[in-house]
């Protein structure tokens, strides 16, 4: 323990013997600061305690240094207010989840045909239309598109999937063959999970995976995957 | 009132290129004329970053390139920048004609860096 603490304890002890009730809190605050002291957020609450226990025993002149002292105390960074960015209107929360994964797609824009790329955006506009959002799900994440990118420019599939989202924004896709039908759901680091439903002797077949994305081809491998990608 | 004078004009091009892996390796060094020199001791590189600061003399301009590996956004495949800003400070056009002829020019320049630091090898990745 450094001399500051233990100092500032002796003192606190010292005016605790003085039976001063004001000096009393000031001593629980002190004590306090010690027991937090290695907390941010406790010595900003010790901080302010210290304000109101202080304010009989006092001079102004001491009270003016402990203002300033105070002031110097820096005040949360933007980043950590995410209570502000929660409230932020539907609209606005569902244009920046859309526009942010376009900037993605720009980014490996070279890799992809003109048209697909313009399908994509109207599918994530139709998603994402504001008319018809559940106000309890969640936007497209960024890391679960980032996902789909990967596997989109690597398998390259000629048929379109169908594009939906999981309660929690993960993009699904899905390619339907009459009654078949595979689902991809892309998670967060570079993850997937994918289901398939087959009829054979009109009875349903059902497989399922979860891999990374570098793997999702050689996990489709067994289960034809021509007949789902092929135009 | 008057107007104010321009203290700096320049523009900035980022380019990011997506070169194949073959097995674990990127010879990166086939693909691209600016990268890190290092001694063959320490073995391959993962990953590194370099600044060169140039003069670009004829049109007064300040060239400072940058290169580095970053994250490849697509599988199998390794990525690296060739980040250019090429600004000017001192006597500035202050004129709409003289600023677009030095954006211009600086656009010209920006191409000319761009092919310098690309081997034959990388711009046959962009007519694949």
């Amino acid at each position: 323990m450094s001399d500051k603490p233990i100092q500032l304890h002796s003192s606190s002890t010292a005016l605790t013997i003085a039976a001063h009730s004001a000096l009393k809190a000031n001593a629980i605050s002190n004590a306090l600061y010690l027991a937090f002291k290695g907390s941010t957020l406790g010595e900003a609450r010790v901080f302010s305690m210290q304000s109101m226990s202080n304010a009989a025993a006092f001079s102004e002149g001491a009270r003016l240094i402990e203002r300033r002292i105070n002031e110097l105390v820096n005040p949360p960074s933007p980043a950590s207010l995410t209570s502000f960015l929660a409230e932020r209107p539907l609209e606005e929360r569902l244009f920046d989840a859309t526009a942010s994964v376009k900037i993605l797609t720009s980014q490996v824009a070279m890799h992809l045909e003109r048209e697909w790329r313009d399908k994509l955006f109207r599918q994530l506009d139709s998603l994402h239309d504001p008319a018809e959002w559940e106000p309890e799900d969640e936007p497209i994440q960024q890391a679960s598109f980032e996902t789909f990118l990967k596997a989109i420019v690597q398998i390259k599939p000629p048929r379109r999937p169908g594009l939906g989202l999981s309660h929690g924004g993960h993009l699904i896709a899905a390619w339907t063959k009459g009654r078949d039908r595979l689902t991809i759901e892309f998670l967060s680091k570079n993850r997937v999970r994918w289901v398939i439903a087959r009829y054979r002797d009109d009875e349903p077949e059902h497989f399922a995976g979860q891999t990374t994305v570098s793997r999702l081809a050689d996990g489709l491998a067994p289960y034809d995957p021509g007949y789902w990608f092929s135009a | 009132m008057g107007f104010q004078t321009l203290g700096r004009l320049g523009v900035r091009y980022i380019n990011r290129i997506d070169i194949p892996l073959s097995g674990h390796v990127v010879e990166h060094e086939t693909f691209l004329n600016v990268y890190a020199k290092l001694p063959d001791i320490l073995g391959p590189v993962q990953a590194y970053a370099v600044q060169a600061v140039l003069r670009i003399e004829d049109i007064g301009c300040k060239l400072t390139l940058n290169s580095a590996v970053v994250p490849a956004p697509i599988l199998d495949h390794a990525s690296f920048i060739i980040d250019q800003d090429i600004a000017k400070e001192v006597d500035l056009p202050q004129s709409d004609n003289d600023i677009y002829e030095l954006l211009n020019e600086i656009r010209v320049r920006k191409n000319n860096v761009f092919e310098a630091c690309i081997s034959d090898r990388a711009r046959e990745l962009f007519h694949r």
